[in-house]
């Protein structure tokens, strides 16, 4: 397995600390999780023993990991692949039911935002709970506490206010505060990213690269393929409850791509067709790659017939930075009932209008057949493309709605 | 580098769960706190309460049962009523609020890891507060009408006695809870029948022959030894010695429970 621990040289030379390279800091060793399915259990199963077995559900199987100092990987899947399931492990929270995980260091689990946080209590109250769950003193949480203040970016009134009254892109920015702040060797993090502005993310990602600096290793689960490919250097795979690929991100990007565009494109030499050269064109047909807001464009890909592919389908897809899907549609290719014979060359171009917001998305392609229940080409890798335009501290999402609030 | 995560199928055992309770005892401290300042937060005369309620309810007991009249063996009865009410108070609040802690921490539990113990802790840690205020209501109304004898130093072994014994009762209600949710109605069953045959309104000496039972009542020589503290009503030693044994085994069951759950209860919820 490539574990690159440490780029620099000097990096290890530093810190009088760190433990012998090579030394995983994280070793899972053939783990399993199953969980018993519970139904509605009674004191009077306890006296009627039913021989029968509870049935149980299997989260993670045959789980092999090793993860070194300061190694950031990335954690990719579908849902329900065993993502949280790994790092409520890696955490400690649950026990697993075969095998053996061990963490060497402090582990702070950013799994879920502000976990033990009171909706009653203050911001500052709450700060006090939250980091002393996460292990820090109360005399290093007192220490600490205007370095959290100050990067949480919250004022003081704010802090001093009940957290039920807070936005939860104000919750996330308190909670990602204090975890990044309690000085640990191993971070867990789900999904965090996802919530907040962009300059707050950009923060985020800028501590994360500290802490990475540092010799903190990092566990990222995220859907964001972006993150995962910008973050990390590595990343594994899973599908249900096991690892089908740890590697490279970008190449597990594209396992993991592929495993969402479904089976059928995945061996790639067998695929019925290819596509290739894919690119954004704008109405006069030059390249692009920064869009403007409302701005008419065209997706246009070859496609290499294989095998003789009758009446293919064009599936577009636009994923946005969460990886969630922006836009999707099967199309009505207009001269329908095309057929291509073998080796056979064609171009499909799928014109769209960047009705989106500022951001970053990914526009992919797939050919299908069969009415469009047969992938028979996948562009995985789909183009990259930014939708310039101000940054908008309050808003989310891809869809530009243009809100008019009025209290009357 | 001495933070070192080992997770196999089969609980650590007692010792590393010990240590690592020991090891948290700061987020219990926190927990605790939490626990006590969430109680009041809203109400706007605020901690307040905490002595208010106390002291509401020894005005009540003294006119109700102070012009009562009962037969009383010669004991102090208002002393007797007052110092049986607050440790029961404690103890019943104390055992209902412990055998759902675990669960009711799940939101907490769910993604961060510290022994599951710390939640049953917290609540009786929180109530510890009460009870003390409360103990200061008897000793101050006690010392008032001049019944206050040397033996309120009792209090002190009464006071760990009567800590101990609900917080191994909550070890164990808590760990069971997770799995069998009918034990907190079993509970609130067992501390509304318990609060009737625990001598706090009347002496064991009114349940003649009975009385011989009150060893099996795991409250009774802990909340006798208060009485004795207060009234100078001497507490029966099979009683005591009753409370003492459910104490230890109920301890030992609640650490066995919970150090073998400590990393699966979470799965249950």
């Amino acid at each position: 397995m490539s574990a690159v621990v440490a780029t620099d040289p000097l990096d290890g030379l530093l810190d009088p600390t760190i433990p012998p390279a090579g030394e995983p800091v994280i070793e899972a060793l053939g783990v399993a999780k199953r969980y018993t399915r519970v139904t509605s259990r009674s004191l009077l199963s306890l006296v009627s023993r039913s021989g029968r077995k509870a049935p149980t559900l299997t989260a993670v199987e045959g789980l092999d990991l090793r993860i070194g100092r300061g190694e950031t990987v990335g954690v990719l899947g579908h849902n329900g692949a065993g993502k949280t399931t790994l790092l409520r492990l890696l955490a400690g929270v649950t026990a697993p039911s075969a095998g053996r995980v061990r963490v060497a260091g402090r582990i702070a689990p950013l799994i879920s935002i502000g976990v033990g946080f009171h909706p009653e209590l203050s911001g500052r109250e709450n700060i006090v709970v939250n980091g002393s769950v996460l292990g820090l003193s109360r005399e290093r949480l007192a220490e600490l506490t205007p370095a959290i203040v100050a990067f949480s970016g919250l004022a003081d009134d704010v802090l001093d206010a009940p957290v039920k009254l807070y936005s939860s892109g104000m919750l996330l920015r308190l909670a990602f505060a204090v975890a990044v702040h309690t000085d640990p060797d191993v971070m867990l993090v789900d999904e965090l990213l996802a919530v907040g502005d962009l300059a707050f993310q950009q923060r985020c990602l800028a501590r994360m690269a500290e802490l990475r600096a540092r010799g903190v290793t990092v566990v990222l689960v995220s859907h964001s393929v972006f993150t995962i490919r910008e973050v990390c250097d590595r990343a594994i795979v899973l599908s249900a409850g096991r690892v089908v690929f740890d590697g490279p991100a970008e190449e597990a990007v594209r396992v993991h791509q592929k495993l969402l565009g479904g089976d059928a494109a995945e061996a790639g030499s067998e695929a019925a067709a290819v596509l290739s050269d894919r690119a954004v064109v704008d109405a006069g047909g030059a390249l692009v790659g920064d869009l403007v807001p409302g701005g008419r464009y065209r997706l246009r890909a070859t496609l290499t017939a294989r095998r003789e592919l009758v009446d293919p389908h064009v599936m577009f897809t636009a994923y946005a930075e969460d990886g969630a899907i922006a836009y999707q549609m099967l199309s009505a290719v207009r001269r329908r009932h095309r057929t291509l014979a073998p080796d056979e060359r064609a171009t499909v171009e799928v014109g769209f209008t960047a009705a989106l917001r500022p951001g970053t998305y990914q526009l992919t392609l797939q050919v299908l057949g069969d009415e469009g229940r047969q992938v028979l080409a996948h562009d995985v890798d789909g183009a990259v493309v930014r939708v310039a335009g101000p940054a908008e501290p309050d808003v989310s999402g891809p869809v530009p709605l243009r809100l008019g609030v009025t209290l009357r | 580098m001495t933070d070192v995560l080992e997770l196999t199928p089969q609980p650590a055992g007692v010792g590393p769960w010990a240590r690592s309770v020991w090891a948290h005892r700061s987020v219990l401290r926190t927990l605790a706190a939490k626990d006590f300042k969430v109680r009041y937060k809203r109400a706007s005369l605020g901690v307040a309460w905490a002595v208010a309620l106390p002291l509401v309810q020894a005005v009540v007991l003294a006119v109700v049962f102070g012009r009562l009249g009962l037969d009383t063996d010669g004991v102090d009865y208002l002393g007797y009523v007052l110092a049986g009410v607050t440790a029961w108070s404690f103890a019943a609040l104390s055992f209902q609020a412990g055998t759902t802690a675990v669960v009711d921490g799940a939101a907490l539990t769910d993604k961060i890891w510290f022994p599951r113990a710390l939640l049953v802790l917290a609540p009786i840690g929180a109530n510890l507060v009460g009870l003390a205020i409360g103990l200061g209501i008897v000793t101050a109304v006690q010392l008032g009408r001049g019944e206050l004898g040397a033996e309120v130093l009792l209090v002190v072994p009464a006071a760990a006695l009567l800590v101990a014994l609900a917080t191994g009762l909550s070890l164990v209600t808590s760990a069971l809870y997770v799995s069998f949710r009918d034990v907190r109605f079993v509970v609130q069953a067992a501390v509304l029948l318990l609060f009737y045959v625990t001598p706090i309104l009347y002496t064991p000496e009114r349940l003649g022959g009975l009385a011989d039972l009150l060893p099996l009542n795991p409250f009774a020589g802990a909340v006798g030894l208060f009485q004795q503290a207060f009234a100078g009503a001497a507490v029966g030693l099979p009683e005591l010695a009753g409370t003492i044994v459910w104490t230890a085994v109920l301890l030992v069951a609640g650490v066995v429970l919970h150090q073998r759950g400590d990393r699966t209860f979470v799965d249950a919820l």
